[in-house]
């Protein structure tokens, strides 16, 4: 089985600043693979590069058996990986529908030329149906400026979401919400999995992350330093020094416990 | 609880096809009356201004207003459209009206290789390259002193130099009309021009490529990150914005039976600017609106003499801050997204 996407000794440098030190993984189909590590630990760089914002300094990226390390961003769109950003970004004066529909109309890989010209009533409804996968079909006519954070956060998965990606990558999704809406996050991920998504999710929230990843990396100052599965983590004894620190990881212990 | 949509409910919520073609019908019905009711040359003459500068800030407007690239090439763009048709006419013999559409593709041609030069920059950058461009243009064409052609004693420069071009005709209507109704011509030229400029503007806007360009304009790295490739946007703005603005160009050499330099003068440049700004940025009739405040406003200042350009400055001032969102923004039902 060829995994979806692998990353083979990618290195990202600043100057003398290795932001991403040497990272080589996989991620299989129907995956989800949890990226958490300490502020300034080279998770949102090692994004940047996969999804060819910013030119890996050396290594490979390949995307369903595809070369796409010298791709510009926008073809890696096409090829089916779709960003969520870390902050909530939208297009403010376009409504929720229109757009869901900059992420249905122009991340298609040869889009035919009408479908520059004119919306049809089928666009229309995907657009729909990708903001009720989301829970957002009623904001469909607002405009975004006026959505609060949580919808503009869901808004942007709807806006991956509708061209069916093959690779989604979410950064820090639930970084600076309640516990509440975590779980309304936490639901939305499990049913994206449950329909076969494949998924790489960037968190520090480690209860959340713990429960949603079927797989965890450890990054620290650009390197990794541990990858595996997360009920490891708590017990693996340079994550729980490095990162962790002795309360977070017993009560990470304690909850996976409970899973079982 | 979320109640169903049908998806032919999703719009756009500046779209409202009643409410335009209403206000379009209008309009036009005004255009085409107002000749006939008051036969005035000053007025037709002044008609023609309105026309062309509407067609020049409708397109401007895309680019500026909808694609928030602040580029100031679209007088440089109709220059090149007008001298383009000129030059074809009086060197080649080219018929203005066959130069018309010429000059329309030349002016792309340039306006595309501008979009070229600023694709690596931004915001303020922008407006400091094109003006520069603009200048640069200017100055080009006035110290234009090798001789071209001898017309009797007289030396003629390839550009005309700071005289100008002239003498290469017009688009023959006295012939057509006669002498009394040649203004009507020009006129409704200007207006057909003017027309088709707002109708393209209009099927841009509100089409894929429109949103396109309002998403890079308002989030140009989300906008990568789903697909849109801001490179062939840019230039597919530049390019799609300038062919009206070049046909405005020629119709304005053949109506003035004239081009010269002073086009490129930045007092007119800011003039139209103000006209965009005051019209309502990036909204559908902002650039009717503003051109035809600006040139009422112009009109009823003629009296005050060199007061005249102090009094535009103020209402400049007074629509930026009392009208952010423009004249057009007064009517808007909903509170500003901008
Ligand atoms: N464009 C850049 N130029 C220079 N340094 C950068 C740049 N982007 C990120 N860095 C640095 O790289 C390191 C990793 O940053 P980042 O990937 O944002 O971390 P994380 O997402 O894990 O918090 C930080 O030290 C940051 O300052
Ligand atoms: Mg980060």
């Amino acid at each position: 089985m060829t995994a979806i996407l692998e990353c083979r000794s990618v290195t990202k440098s600043f100057g003398a600043l290795r932001a991403v030190n040497d990272i080589t993984f996989s991620v299989q189909r129907n995956e989800v693979l949890g990226i958490t590590g300490p502020n300034g630990a080279g998770k949102t760089t090692l994004f940047e590069v996969v999804s060819g914002f910013s030119r890996a300094s050396s290594g490979t990226v390949h995307l369903g058996g595809e070369d796409i390390t010298e791709l510009a961003p926008h073809v890696i769109c096409s090829r089916g990986m779709m960003r969520v950003f870390q902050s909530a970004a939208a297009f403010d004066t376009l409504t929720a529908w229109q757009n869901v529909y900059i992420g249905h109309a122009f991340s298609r890989r040869h889009p035919p030329l009408m479908s520059l010209l004119r919306i049809t009533r089928e666009d229309r409804a995907s657009c729909l149906e990708a903001l009720e996968r989301v829970g957002l079909a009623h904001r469909a006519n607002t405009r975004v400026a006026e959505l609060p954070v949580l919808e503009r956060k869901f808004l942007m998965i709807a806006s991956a979401l509708v061209s069916n990606p093959s690779i989604l990558m979410l950064d820090e999704p639930v970084g600076g919400l309640t516990q509440d809406e975590i779980d309304q996050v936490f639901d939305l991920l499990t049913s994206l999995r449950k329909n076969g998504a494949t998924i790489v999710v960037i968190e520090h929230v480690m209860r959340f992350m713990v429960k949603i990843a079927d797989r965890v990396m450890v990054m620290h100052h650009g390197e990794m330093i541990f990858d595996g599965e997360p009920g490891r983590l708590a017990r693996d004894e340079t994550v729980r020094s490095i990162y962790l620190g002795e309360k977070e990881a017993s009560r990470i212990a304690g909850a996976e416990e409970r899973k079982r | 609880m979320t109640m169903p949509i049908d998806p032919d409910l999703m719009r756009d919520p500046d779209q409202n096809k009643r409410r335009d073609l209403t206000i379009a019908a209008a309009a036009i019905v005004v255009c085409v009356v107002l000749p006939f009711v008051f036969p005035n040359r000053y007025l037709i003459g002044q008609g023609v201004t309105l026309f062309l500068w509407v067609a020049v800030v409708s397109q401007w407007n895309l680019v500026f207003g909808v694609g928030g690239i602040f580029s100031l090439a679209q007088l440089a763009i109709f220059a090149v459209g007008g001298y383009s048709a000129a030059m074809l006419a009086l060197y080649l013999n080219v018929s203005l009206w066959f130069g018309m559409f010429l000059g329309g593709l030349v002016a792309t041609g340039f306006s595309l290789i501008v979009g070229l030069a600023c694709l690596r920059l931004s915001g303020a950058y922008v407006a400091l390259l094109t003006l520069a461009l603009a200048t640069a243009l200017q100055v080009l064409i006035i110290t234009d002193t090798t001789c071209f052609m001898r017309q009797g004693v007289t030396c003629m420069t390839f550009t005309g130099g700071s005289r100008g071009l002239s003498r290469f005709g017009d688009f023959g209507f006295t012939a057509m009309l006669g002498r009394a109704n040649a203004p009507l011509g020009n006129y409704f030229l200007a207006f057909a021009v003017a027309l088709a400029a707002m109708l393209f503007a209009y099927l841009v806007i509100y089409s894929p490529i429109g949103l396109a360009f309002r998403a890079i304009r308002d989030n140009k790295l989300y906008s990568i990150g789903r697909g849109i490739s801001s490179v062939r946007f840019q230039l597919l703005i530049f390019g799609a914005s300038a062919f009206f603005t070049g046909m405005a160009g020629a119709v304005f050499a053949g109506h003035y039976r004239a081009i010269g330099a002073n086009i490129l003068d930045t007092s007119l440049l800011l003039f139209l600017l103000s006209m965009m700004v005051i019209g309502g940025l990036g909204r559908f009739w902002g650039p009717l609106a503003g051109t035809t405040a600006l040139l009422l406003f112009d009109e009823a200042m003629k009296e005050l003499g060199e007061w005249r350009l102090a009094g535009l400055g103020a209402i400049l001032l007074l629509s930026v801050i009392f009208m952010p969102n423009g004249i057009v923004g007064l009517f808007r039902s909903r509170p500003a997204a901008r």
